[in-house]
């Protein structure tokens, strides 16, 4: 085939679905709560790590092998074969992966939002978030206990990969990431219908309220402070939510930037250190709903 | 027994000569127009660059590198002034969406050298200068790039710590600097000093760039993947203090090299986690200290005077 619409269109469903999440979960931080953050790349690692090491672990398990170490190519050739195989194993590790990143990315906001909300100016606050992010990416590159260190953790299978694994036929192909795409938007339109509901709720007016003027809003007797937390909290569950989703799609969570950039090509000691994914954090957090 | 320690403390005062002429410009950005420019360290790479590509011409010529990467850092820096940060503070536009702003000038800053880089096959290149030994101390040798960059940030710290004080451009962009409003009322003409201003800001990054390009390598993320340690080190000398940004330099240099040189040394912790010193100085100064650390040595210092001087100065009495 000289040029796989189908497959390209199914691939952009997917990255849009993933970004779509990771906007609102931004929007809902920023556009209704407003909290400036530059980090929101942090959360999405911390899933899309957390959803990698769980589906690394659990699918072996379930399947009654020994789970060793993960990182090894033994461990990958076993966990494709398993997924590959087993579809309600592939799919049910799929669904507690994600939602053990949305929890682990949900504490590690609640964690954050501490330091977070307890300085001075705007965009401290960001920078803060930045330099976690940036924190991360260090600390996870640099240790191979946390998904595999430089290399990253490879044959994160989608939970869909099932349905072609015995054959080259390019329909069922296009069926198995057809059916994960398909999966993405319903999370990205779940979440987006959430979203919109939550905003326009009691709780919703008082992020608003929150977002327009705090001081007025501690004068009437809200906990502001507690409402920054539960935000960033709610906010970095989607963040983390996507992260997850993403890896599923790539088959492999590490701590690169995207294969698209083109800065692999120079292989000097500065490459590495440039921001862990910043340009989605920068492409992501454009979008401002207003409520 | 003690190499490491002389190695890493020459390296350090190296390092945090680049810093301090890296940063300079920031804070002179933070300080007239309140901007936290994330585009800043992209003046470094094309500094970087314009180094390289001067080197090409005319080898070992380290003045015309500088004064060129001067140039063309400074001019790209008013460039974008007038194309992106004038346009939207004339419009009042949040802090936010200006810092927002300023990361897509960097992304676009970078991908256009990127571009044009791969276009030229110069994705990683090397400046036409040799380095020669000249010295050293203890076994540690000293370069000439050594003794070129460290009384050069010096000086150059001190040069735009004159101007800002003996000048008249200086002492309005302290103006500006100190109240905006005031400032205009006054008649401060702000499209002479803001672009001037950018000059200085883009030029002394570019110059750091050059030096910096000599001792790595040029590539389009030389700039970049120093922006959280340039950041690091303004937000020491709390954003907007000139001698605090000086200190605050060498405090980043000491920290990513004679501390994690100690640190691998004694607890074996491995040279990859460097960055992780400057990110944890941000953090805490940012929490706890946001006016930064080095203004309060200054006022350190002056409370040392003032107790000194206690006897001369006569406290009235109350009811005298």
């Amino acid at each position: 085939m000289a040029f796989d619409v189908i497959g390209l269109l199914i691939s952009v469903a997917t990255v849009y679905g993933i970004f779509t999440l990771l906007s609102l979960s931004l929007n809902l931080e920023y556009g209704y709560g407003g909290q400036p953050n530059f980090g929101q790349v942090l959360f999405y690692g911390i899933g899309a790590f957390s959803a990698g090491l769980v589906s690394a672990t659990l699918l072996p398990l379930f399947a009654g092998r020994a789970v060793g170490d993960v990182c090894s190519i033994g461990a990958l050739v076993t966990r494709e074969a398993i997924s590959a195989s087993n579809p309600l194993l592939s799919v049910s590790t799929w669904l507690i992966a994600l939602v053990v990143a949305a929890l682990v990315a949900s504490i590690f906001g609640f964690l954050a939002s501490y330091p977070a909300l307890r300085v001075k100016e705007e965009w401290y606050l960001s920078m803060i978030l930045l330099v976690g992010a940036e924190m991360f990416r260090v600390i996870v590159r640099n240790t191979p206990q946390f998904g595999c260190g430089y290399n990253g953790l490879p044959g994160i299978s989608n939970p869909f990969g099932w349905i072609s694994s015995n054959s080259n036929s390019p329909l069922l192909i296009d069926l198995s990431t057809g059916l994960y795409a398909m999966a993405i938007l319903g999370f990205a339109t779940l979440s987006y219908i959430g979203a919109q509901r939550f905003a326009n709720s009691p709780y919703g007016r008082l992020l608003k309220s929150v977002r327009d003027d705090r001081i007025l809003s501690e004068a009437l007797g809200k906990d502001v402070k507690r409402v920054r937390e539960q935000i960033m909290v709610i906010g970095s569950a989607m963040a983390g939510l996507a992260g997850a989703l993403y890896v599923f799609y790539i088959g492999v969570s590490w701590n690169h930037r995207s294969d698209r950039s083109p800065e692999g090509n120079t292989d000097t000691r500065s490459a590495p250190t440039t921001g862990f994914d910043r340009g989605r954090l920068e492409s992501v957090s454009l979008p401002r709903l207003h409520g | 027994m003690l190499e490491w320690l002389v190695d890493s403390i020459v390296l350090s005062i190296f390092i945090g000569s680049i810093y301090v002429l890296a940063s300079l410009g920031l804070t002179l950005t933070l300080a007239v127009v309140k901007l936290p420019n994330f585009a800043h360290a992209e003046f470094l790479t094309i500094g970087a660059y314009t180094g390289a590509l001067i080197s090409s011409s005319f080898p070992e010529n380290f003045l015309l590198m500088g004064v060129g990467a001067f140039v063309v850092s400074g001019l790209i820096a008013v460039v974008i002034h007038f194309l992106v940060y004038k346009p939207m503070m004339d419009r009042k536009i949040s802090i936010y969406t200006m810092v927002l702003a300023s990361f897509a000038v960097a992304t676009f800053v970078r991908y256009g050298v990127f571009s044009w880089a791969s276009i030229s096959n110069l994705l990683s290149t090397h400046p036409s200068v040799s380095i020669v030994v000249v010295g050293s101390i203890g076994t540690t040798p000293i370069t000439n790039i050594y003794e070129i960059v460290v009384p050069l940030a010096l000086v150059l710290s001190a040069v735009v710590g004159l101007f800002l004080t003996v000048t008249r451009l200086g002492k309005s962009m302290r103006a500006v600097a100190s109240n905006f409003e005031l400032a205009r009322v006054t008649g401060i003409r702000l499209s002479v000093v803001v672009p001037f201003m950018w000059v200085i800001a883009g030029g002394l990054a570019g110059l750091g760039g050059v030096f910096l390009g000599i001792y790595t390598a040029v590539t389009p993320v030389l700039g970049s993947s120093l922006l959280l340690q340039i950041f690091a080190v303004v937000i020491i000398a709390g954003l907007t203090s000139m001698s605090g940004t000086v200190i605050g330099g060498y405090i980043v240099g000491f920290a990513e090299n004679t501390v994690m040189a100690a640190l691998n040394n004694f607890f074996g912790v491995p040279f990859t986690f460097e960055p992780l010193l400057p990110f944890a100085m941000i953090l805490v100064v940012l929490m706890f200290r946001p006016t930064g650390l080095t203004p309060n040595m200054m006022s350190g210092i002056a409370y040392a005077r003032r107790w000194l001087n206690r006897s001369k100065t006569k406290v009235p009495k109350e009811g005298e």
